[in-house]
């Protein structure tokens, strides 16, 4: 019913061991190995193909540097982007953003924020960010602001000129999603979605495995996200623990804690578009700034299933989007801040092949798929991430920095990728009769994986090289998390919401991932 | 319960130990509410002597019941009910233990000697037909789920008393009609949905309402198997006899009576004897092909399978619908009613802990559910796989008031085939732990993630006013809630038919068997509604006159759904 540590251990040497063996990427390790690349040390650039943009790094604002916008920020290369200006509403998370960019830009020699502050404009608003880009010669922004802004500033950005990054969600509707996507196309600008999964070594490998059908035939992804809200929280309008501002700088961290309080110094501030302070430090608690749970994790969860479903061989690819969704969403915790509902949960049904609409066949015999999330606050037992299964194997992905693999049969056996005996070189998955794990195939797995970030630093590089790629690059010049990515993700995410809210299953229509069609199951 | 001896439920293990010594009583037997053996065993029919019936001919207790007759149209069962189950694999009778059959619990050396105390029957309406002449009292349904209303119906019309089999009934309209027959006949009807026998569940309640886990917040529970088409095994898609159907399966009885001859060649000692038996089995098996040719009467007809061109791609026979009647529709009602509903019901257990005991049990709000069959083809009616979300209300829910109306506790539930990753189990997640059941067996409380470094937890239970406490060991072993002496415990077979037997000899209203037909009814409610939510492809509302016998209300004939 679920893994024990040990279980953990084994799965991830097998992993390891796929990663390594000639059948799955036998050949990137060698490479690897040969070139003197590792993850973080041009690997990554190689195998993503991308190097740095033309004539210099990208010049930058980043719009937003609470939790989301630090993270990115310290991911940043210096060798591919420049930060010349930073926004937010909040006086504590600019100094956040400062102490951060000392710590990335150490080559630049600052000693002190002030000589930073120098070179790196700081504004109160998106706004103003936004009006002084020509001054600043920005190329570009970065959007972390609260998920209600992401279209607008994304809209305002691209009208400036300025190619974009947005957080996930790209917008809470499906028509600003199209609004957004139509302008960065109309523009001819570059805008990349940020669902740092698509970039992400472990499941860049894993990926890989679905792909040689290794699990043989995904028949089931089953999706979690466990948070869990920490106990004994000081009542509203307390000022900050000294753990809270540990925390703070620590931004690499995935752990989520969006009851942070608000600080004394800015308990009085009046801030643009809220009510109060705490609705603004605590905005991923209100429906109308976050979207709820679907919005906030449902939108990242549901990327990263889609890619797993659009990996396996099985796939209708005829129907690359789901066919329906129905789900339930419920308060249920004592003391739940703002008002999102604390749970969601909810199916997705893809077609794979041999799939039949007509209404002679049951729907439970049609040749489907079901991928169920379950988005929960209150308990982290498991972390988050997904478990995908097949025929032959399973693979499980934690918290966006580990990935096990295992037999259907048991999930405490060492296992061995070989060749497929009877066919076209499908790789089988076989538990060796004396248990002996293949060391050789592990070790060179566990070797390019070592090191990897869960994707953050090279979504950034890749989309600084998109912006400006130079003239003769073979490189991939087209952000792996697209505008059309980022529409995909926003149409599941709005359908699931209305199917939880309307209690009834939503059909999707292939319109609303159309970007040129102006049908959205918005107003459903 | 006017027997349940004085004590808390904080001391039952400790005093439970002291009453298992009691003449031909066990723990479950002090635990719930039976503690003294009874005067003379319930004499019993039983209908069914398949895979289930031969489970619960192994948990019956001599002492408590005497079978007096069987019946089974399938030669196959017949000799399974008397000798056990021989299935060979690797060259041991691994079923035995969990299906020993009638000879070796009561005694019995020889099957003519069986055979005197025994009469054995083929339909079912020729036990109930010699009922009285055999002097039985009550029966043991377990045949396959189409039968169980008219069988249980049939059998307390003539004033027998019934345990059955879960699902009660293959539609909610059967489960009133069997519910109503029993109290206006006051007889017992009990079903044998057998969590509520078993230690460990009624051990976690007590862990949840001590509030070891915190809130209460959410529950999971799944039920992955590894069926997969030929060449590999499918539970569900037993073999038929030779000469029934030309088909690649993976176990060929002509080649296991082969086998079995060839080592009974060879064999010597106390083998020659399992090797008798195995062969036995086989040829019994084989001689289901009587059957080929079989009596519409006796409630199998077959189906032909269309594409959505019409074309005929697979022919189900009587016999095979027979077999296999878990697979069709008109026989079973899919994954939901044989492995949803036990955890379902399950399920139901941790929600009654919310409440304030002996508060009424809570009906379900609503069911999102979703099914199809990505693995198999035409050859059955039910899905692969099914998963849904069943809500339940918390005990401050109101429908009507905006403050409390989304207080609902949700049941994520998933049952597959194609993967037995992490098997079937149920967990519950609270606010400062994780509680995990697995296989009905293995009881734990688990804190933090769940990752490396975090630990499973010991309960330890203060003694006096004081409340527990948990303490977490990072590497220690759990503390696995145990048995009295910490052996392996019952599923609740066992007790089960102890208890329903019991009441049998102790009639009074207080005396009830713990899954009655309300409870049952419930359960069954919870499985067929959610298969109607698949199959009218739309989440469903539950409605509260379903849960009432005496009401005509169902799912069925609110939704306008025509029977199969």
């Amino acid at each position: 019913m679920y893994l024990r540590a040990s279980d953990k251990v084994s799965g991830v040497e097998n992993f390891h061991s796929a990663v390594g063996s000639n059948l799955i990427r036998r050949n990137l390790v060698t490479k690897a190995l040969h070139d003197g690349l590792s993850p973080r040390h041009g690997l990554e650039a190689e195998h993503f193909k991308y190097g740095k943009p033309k004539d210099g790094p990208l010049v930058v604002g980043i719009l937003g540097t609470g939790q989301q916008g630090l993270r990115l920020l310290s991911a940043i290369n210096p060798d591919y982007i420049v930060v010349k200006s930073v926004a937010d509403l909040r006086p504590s998370n600019q100094d956040r953003a400062a102490e951060a960019l000392m710590s990335v830009y150490k080559s630049k020699g600052w000693t002190t924020a002030e000589e930073m502050r120098k070179e790196v404009a700081f504004h109160a608003s998106y706004e103003e960010l936004l009006k002084s880009a020509v001054h600043d010669n920005l190329n570009a922004v970065i959007i972390a602001l609260p998920s209600h802004l992401h279209a607008p500033a994304a809209l305002a950005a691209l009208e400036a000129g300025l190619h974009v990054f947005v957080e996930t969600p790209m917008a809470l509707t499906v028509a600003d999603a199209k609004k957004v996507a139509s302008k960065a196309a109309q523009k001819n600008l570059i805008l990349a979605v940020g669902q740092q999964r698509c970039y992400n070594w472990i499941y860049d490998h894993a990926l890989e495995m679905v792909r040689l059908n290794l699990l043989d035939d995904v028949h089931y992804i089953r999706s979690q996200w466990h948070v869990l809200k920490p106990e004994n929280k000081p009542a509203k309008g307390e000022s900050a623990k000294k753990e809270d501002k540990k925390k703070a700088k620590r931004p690499d961290e995935f752990k989520i804690d969006w009851w942070q309080n608000v600080p004394k110094e800015e308990a009085d501030l009046k801030f643009a578009g809220y009510s109060n302070p705490l609705e603004l430090v605590r905005w991923q608690l209100y429906e109308k700034y976050s979207g709820g749970l679907l919005a906030e994790l449902g939108s990242q969860l549901f990327e990263a299933a889609a890619m797993f479903v659009a990996a396996t061989p099985n796939r209708d690819s005829e129907r690359p989007y789901p066919l329906s969704v129905a789900g339930s969403g419920s308060q249920i915790l004592r003391d739940s801040a703002g008002d999102i509902d604390d749970h969601v949960h909810c199916v997705f049904e893809y077609a794979i092949q041999g799939y039949v609409e007509d209404k002679s066949i049951p729907l439970k015999a049609r040749k489907k798929i079901a991928v169920q999330f379950d988005l929960i606050i209150g308990n982290e037992f498991d972390g988050y991430g997904e478990t995908v299964l097949g025929k032959q194997g399973s693979l499980v992905l934690e918290n966006e920095q580990k990935a096990m693999l295992f037999h259907t049969l048991d999930v405490d056996k060492s296992l061995r990728v070989v060749e497929k005996k009877d066919s076209k070189g499908v790789p089988t998955i076989v538990v060796p009769k004396d248990g002996k794990a293949d060391e050789e195939s592990e070790a060179l797995g566990r070797l390019v994986l070592q090191g990897a970030d869960a994707g953050f630093a090279t979504e950034l590089e890749h989309w600084a090289f998109c912006c400006k790629p130079p003239a003769d690059s073979k490189g991939n010049s087209k952000p792996l998390c697209d505008a059309a990515a980022g529409l995909y993700t926003t149409v599941l995410t709005v359908a699931a919401a209305k199917a939880v809210k309307l209690e009834t299953r939503i059909d999707f229509k292939k319109e609303w991932f159309d970007v040129k069609s102006d049908e959205t199951p918005d107003q459903l | 319960m006017s027997n349940s001896p004085d004590v808390s439920r904080r001391d039952f293990l400790k005093a439970g130990v002291a009453a298992s010594t009691l003449a031909g009583v066990g723990l479950g037997g002090f635990y719930f509410g039976y503690n003294k053996a009874i005067r003379s065993p319930v004499r019993v029919g039983v209908i069914g002597t398949g895979d289930e019936g031969s489970v619960l001919i192994g948990a019956l207790n001599p002492n408590f019941i005497a079978v007096k007759s069987i019946a089974d149209i399938r030669p196959f069962n017949q000799f399974r009910a008397f000798h056990g189950d021989w299935t060979n694999k690797d060259n041991k009778p691994s079923l035995l233990p969990v299906r020993p059959g009638l000879m070796s619990i009561y005694g019995w050396k020889t099957e003519t000697e069986a055979k005197k105390r025994v009469k054995v029957y083929g339909p079912y309406q020729e036990l109930l037909e010699n009922a009285k002449k055999d002097g039985i009292e009550a029966i043991i349904i377990a045949t396959p789920l189409h039968l169980h209303a008219e069988i249980a119906i049939a059998a307390m019309n003539q004033g027998l008393h019934v345990i059955t089999e879960k699902l009660m009934a293959q539609t909610v309209g059967q489960c009133k009609e069997m519910t109503r027959v029993a109290d206006a006949r006051r007889l017992y009807l009990a079903i044998g949905h057998q969590r509520h026998y078993n230690v460990k569940y009624w051990q976690a309640k007590d862990w949840i309402q001590r509030g070891l886990l915190g809130d209460v917040h959410s529950i999971r529970a799944q039920w992955h198997r590894s069926n997969l088409p030929p060449p590999y095994n499918d539970s569900w898609k037993m073999p038929l006899p030779p000469g029934a159907k030309q088909e690649n399966m993976p176990i060929k009885l002509d080649a296991e009576i082969v086998k079995a001859r060839k080592a009974l060649q060879q064999s010597y000692g106390s083998e020659t004897e399992g090797w008798l038996k195995v062969l036995g089995q086989l040829e019994a098996q084989v001689a289901d092909r009587q059957l080929i040719q079989m009596d519409k009467a006796l409630g199998y007809k077959g189906k032909t399978v269309k594409d959505a061109n019409g074309k005929i791609v697979y022919d189900c026979t009587p016999l095979e619908e027979l077999i296999r009647w878990r697979l069709w529709d008109q026989t079973g009602a899919g994954m939901m009613a044989e492995l949803g509903s036990h955890q379902l019901d399950a399920a139901s257990i941790f929600v009654s802990a919310l409440y304030p005991e002996g508060h009424p049990h809570a009906h379900p709000l609503r069911v999102v559910a979703a099914a199809n069959r990505p693995i198999f083809g035409p050859d059955r009616d039910i899905e692969d796989h099914v998963c849904c979300i069943i809500e339940f209300p918390m005990p401050e829910y109101d429908e009507k008031d905006k403050k409390t109306h989304r207080k609902k506790i949700s049941v994520q539930y998933a049952s597959i085939n194609g993967n037995g990753y992490l098997g079937y189990g149920e967990l519950v997640y609270g606010t400062k732990g994780t509680l995990a059941l697995e296989k009905e067996q293995d009881l734990k409380l688990l804190t933090g993630s769940g990752d490396e470094g975090d630990g499973e937890t010991t309960v330890k239970v203060s003694g006096g006013g004081g409340g527990p406490s948990l303490d977490t060991q990072s590497s220690g072993p759990a503390r696995k809630a145990g048995g009295a002496a910490g052996g392996p415990v019952s599923r609740g077979y066992v007790e089960e038919l102890e208890h329903w037997a019991w009441c049998i000899r102790h009639p009074a209203p207080e005396n009830q068997p713990r899954c009655t037909p309300k409870v049952a009814m419930a359960d069954a409610i919870i499985a067929l509604t959610t298969n109607l939510a698949v199959r009218t492809g739309q989440p469903i509302r539950f409605k509260p006159e379903w849960f009432e016998s005496e009401k005509d209300d169902t799912p069925e004939r609110d939704l306008k759904i025509e029977p199969t």
